[in-house]
């Protein structure tokens, strides 16, 4: 045997036999529990690592493992998309059970309003309500309007001229169908100008008239003292029933007599038909994390009030928040060009003019495109199509959750490359220690060292 | 404020910044960071990005000032380590490094892959040191400009860059034209953001969220290669080999190459500069516009030198340029800034004007290991280059597989749900029956990440403007950009039809 050989297989060994000792070692560690929870529980987060929910969920695991709250690991999981409805579907659609709750906030209400999914806070246990920020109404400095009254007051004069930052179906949205309504013949021209960053560089370059912003921008984004007024930004109006001590000189719009509130605060769920137990269980363990030193010193750093509500009062605090929504939802007919249709359009037009092209030009039709040293071989579609069939078949049997991902992955790496090595030279050997390799090599890395969960 | 005093005011950050970069520690842990990005980098179906996404939840106990460096060193590796894979099996390690497959693939089948990837590393150390530059000069001063973008001045500047479309890819207008129109059309799915509303999801849930960009990528490039390198499986290649052949290149080749690097390198920096479009749009645009600017553009895409060069020196450069809106403004120039931006603020820090006065060891800090990445990168590169084309040698039964559970990891790992791995799937078949068609992928993709972008910003303007188009012509800047956009797009057409006249006189 060649000596690069004989290294290969002395170290891929010894590495598969390091990966089986960890193997028994962890399993022999996870049965040591016994009640709920016996297992990782997984806390979906419908928004991307490091946003704001994210952020937040982060700084209660935190203070939940400080504490030693809960027996088992919490593994946080990202499920980004759909304005927070891919994640929120994902717990919908659980077992329940309690190994899967959501951290998500008033967007689950607005999204069946918006009409992104048919579902709202009913299909699910609300367990309770942590933390929330405060949202203020920004303008640029040397905007005339300087309390919220001006700005209603100019949207009713010259209706459609003011420009308003809030994202389409998003609760800020809602809320600014509900300020119009505080002065009737108000109308304000809504624009869905991104995420605050965004409508923050729209309002300073004139592109917005005003915008919704949580506390915690509006403190990050002003300037410091002495920034020029055509380059800073000025809050007219807090949407809180109280006054919020960072701001004091800011009014509450409660007090202007227009009697619209909006916070941003974090809910709590879990699948429908969770067990009272469980739900109990969630609601002392969070409401204990609130109270954890470190998770309040992380707060204030982020300008979020510590709240805390469970059981009735939460309840009523949530069935109020939908009522509020309810009553301004209403679905305007989008004036926008149709671009699908458009776009649709031009696709198929492309597809017939490059098809008559390729038929008109078939004699004089180009070699592929990229250079090819030999073409006297036989092209093997067949091994191909082989392999892909296995690569679904992997997949399906990943979807179906019946083998565990090690051993999945490793079937595959042995099938698709047997398959390969009907026309290639290649040992079975070495492809049985790689399949094997790969299989626990990538469990390893990412259970150990990314801690992120496979499929 | 006097620029003396303000540099006066920033040195307890610069210097906090040196310690923390100089520190044994530090220089381990941009090493490693560099290291493994180029690992990554080179591995079709991983990337940076998802690398920096893993990586990111294991900084959140670290010093955020040597977690940002390590981030910033596996972004740099990342960016570079695609174009050994790129050019020696023609397969893009990451979606920064198509554009290199063109020319570097053909220079390593006519036996000079050594000279590739040395050139590939000197453009990508040149395109990172010129866009470092920028990024020290440009990053306070650009926070002011940006403010004068409104929506439609977005939309023609991502016009502007749509009309690559049409002027790069393969022969057939027509055929580049479906490819572009057929990846804008796809983006589409999902919600629309100007109306929060869904389309086109056929009641499919799972589509709400559309089709995302990284399965995309690693189906019509991984999946698809992987698919056709199967299909050609009883093909005797030659493997392609770095002999004896140097990496090392002399001056004299630097002056040679010096225009198109420092012109690419700008291009890639401003091409970062804009917000959504990463190294890959910048290796396009510099790619054509050095074709478009030669004297023998027919050469392109043969294994022409120029055009490795125009590529992996542009798609470095996208990396500081990108990082200049994120320190500046907070905005994140592609999907990587983004994952940067959250580390940030993991780290309790808000990207933005404040940054620079707040916590400027942390401005010092990501420059700085920026700087050091991009030495580090390029001496690794040269001295383990060797090593890394052994990927090559290893026979494809075993290399393929492996790869496959990789790309279907990294399509899992972005959301965590496997509908995102049935789009790669679907998407490399789609891919390879373009591709079989020769039907041009790169529209597809320009189409796929600039059509999204533009329409959000027209359907924004249209909504703000209560209706009317006028603004895209009435506002100068956007005025500008159609002009230009107009010209990049006739240009070709009027050059091909000269030359045609040419040669009918002659």
């Amino acid at each position: 045997m060649k000596k690069p050989m004989l290294i290969w297989h002395v170290t891929v060994i010894s590495a598969i036999v390091a990966l089986i000792g960890w193997q028994l070692v962890r399993s022999n560690s996870q049965k040591t529990a016994n009640g709920y929870p016996d297992r990782p529980i997984h806390i979906i987060v419908p928004y991307d690592a490091g946003g704001g929910s994210d952020t937040f969920v982060r700084i209660l695991q935190m203070g939940i493992s400080e504490d030693r709250l809960v027996d088992q690991p919490l593994v946080i999981i990202n499920q980004p998309g759909g304005s927070g409805t891919i994640g929120s579907r994902e717990i919908k659609n659980a077992e329940p059970d309690g190994y899967k709750i959501l951290c998500h906030h008033n967007a689950i209400i607005t999204a069946k309003l918006a009409e992104t999914v048919d579902y709202g806070p009913e299909a699910f246990e609300a367990i309770a309500m942590t933390g929330e920020m405060s949202m203020v109404i920004l303008v640029r400095d040397d905007s005339p309007i300087t309390n919220i009254i001006d700005l209603l007051t100019a949207a009713k004069d010259n209706p459609n001229t003011i420009r308003f930052g809030a994202n389409k179906g998003a609760p800020a949205f809602f809320t600014t169908l509900q300020l119009q309504k505080g002065l009737p013949g108000a109308k304000f021209t809504i624009v869905s100008a991104g995420g605050g960053a965004d409508r923050y560089s729209k309002i300073l370059g004139g592109h917005l008239e005003a915008g919704i912003f949580s506390l915690s921008e509006y403190l990050d984004f002003r300037g410091v003292a002495g920034t020029p007024a055509d380059r800073n930004i000025r809050a007219i109006a807090l949407l809180s029933n109280d006054r919020h001590e960072s701001i004091p000189d800011v009014p509450t719009a409660v007090e202007m007599d227009v009697p619209v509130v909006l916070t941003n605060a974090n809910y709590w769920w879990a699948p429908k038909e969770t067990p009272r137990a469980i739900l109990d269980f969630w609601a002392d363990v969070l409401g204990k994390a609130m109270n954890n030193q470190t998770v309040l010193a992380e707060l204030a750093r982020l300008r979020m009030d510590p709240t805390f509500d469970r059981d009735a009062t939460f309840q009523k605090r949530l069935s109020e928040t939908v009522s509020q929504f309810n009553a301004v939802a209403e679905q305007e007919q989008s004036s926008l060009p149709d671009f699908t249709l458009y776009v649709g359009i031009l696709v198929i037009l492309f597809f017939i003019w490059a098809l008559i092209e390729s038929r008109l030009r078939r004699d004089t039709c180009q070699p592929a495109e990229l250079p090819i040293l030999s073409q006297d071989f036989k092209k093997r579609p067949d091994i191909a199509i082989t392999c892909f069939v296995l690569l679904c078949g992997y997949v399906l049997l990943l979807t179906a959750g019946w083998v565990p991902f090690a051993i999945a992955s490793a079937a595959m790496v042995v099938l698709i490359g047997g398959q390969m090595m009907r026309a290639a030279p290649a040992r079975w050997p070495v492809l049985l220690e790689l399949a094997v390799l790969t299989g626990m090599g990538t469990q390893f890395v990412f259970s150990e060292i990314f801690i992120t969960p496979l499929p | 404020m006097t620029p003396s005093l303000s540099l006066l005011a920033t040195v307890p950050g610069l210097e906090t910044a040196v310690s923390v970069l100089a520190s044994p520690t530090g220089i381990v842990v941009v090493v490693l960071g560099t290291a493994l990005g180029i690992f990554v980098g080179a591995v079709p179906g991983l990337t940076g990005t998802m690398l920096i996404a893993l990586v990111l939840p294991l900084t959140y106990g670290a010093d955020p000032l040597l977690s940002m460096a390590f981030l910033i060193s596996i972004y740099v590796g990342a960016v570079s380590g695609g174009m050994i894979t790129a050019t020696l099996l023609r397969m893009p390690g990451t979606p920064a490094s198509i554009i290199t497959t063109l020319d570097g693939y053909p220079m390593a089948q006519q036996g000079k892959p050594g000279r590739a990837l040395g050139l590939g590393v000197m453009a990508s150390l040149v395109g990172g040191m010129v866009s470092w530059a920028f990024l020290v000069l440009l990053t306070s001063p650009i926070a002011r400009l940006s403010s004068k973008f409104g929506f439609f001045e977005y939309f023609s500047l991502v016009m502007m860059a749509l009309v690559l479309i049409a002027t790069i890819g393969g022969k057939s207008l027509s055929k580049s034209l479906f490819s572009g129109f057929l990846g804008i059309f796809l983006a589409m799915p999902g919600i629309n953001v100007a109306t929060g509303q869904t389309r086109l999801t056929f009641d499919i849930t799972e589509l709400n969220d559309g089709f995302q960009l990284l399965p995309v990528l690693i189906g019509l490039f991984a999946v698809n290669q992987i698919l056709r390198d199967i299909t050609n499986i009883e093909q005797k290649t030659t493997p392609i080999e770095l002999g004896n052949e140097s990496v090392f290149l002399s001056l004299r080749d630097i002056g040679k190459h010096g225009v198109n690097l420092i012109r690419s390198s700008i291009i890639g920096t401003w091409i970062g500069i804009l917000p959504g479009i990463g190294a890959n749009i910048g290796s396009v645009t510099a790619y054509s516009v050095s074709k478009s600017l030669s004297k023998t553009p027919e050469k392109y895409g043969t294994g022409h030198e120029d055009g490795v060069v125009a590529s992996e020196a542009a798609n470095n450069a996208t990396i500081g340029g990108a990082l200049i809106p994120l320190i500046a403004m907070g905005l994140p120039g592609s999907v990587v800034e983004a994952v940067l931006l959250g580390a940030l603020v993991i780290h309790g820090l808000q990207p933005g004007p404040r940054l620079f006065s707040e916590s400027p060891d942390m401005v010092y800090t990501i420059m700085g290991a920026m700087l050091i990445a991009n030495i580090v990168m390029a001496a690794t590169m040269l001295l383990s280059m060797r090593l890394l084309a052994k990927v090559v040698h290893v026979p494809r039964p075993y290399l393929l597989p492996v790869i496959l559970c990789f790309c279907v990891i990294g399509s899992f790992a972005l959301s965590n749900r496997l509908f995102d791995v049935w789009v790669m799937l679907g998407f490399g078949v789609l891919g390879f029956l373009l591709e079989s068609c020769r039907i041009p992928l790169a529209p597809f993709i320009i189409g796929f990440v600039l059509g999204p972008i533009a329409e959000e910003n027209l359907s924004l303007g249209l909504q703000s403007s209560n209706g009317s188009f006028l603004p895209i012509i009435t506002q100068p800047l956007s005025l500008v950009f159609i002009v230009i956009a107009i010209i990049m797009l006739l240009v070709p057409h009027l050059k091909s039809r000269m030359s045609a006249k040419q040669e009918a006189t002659e």
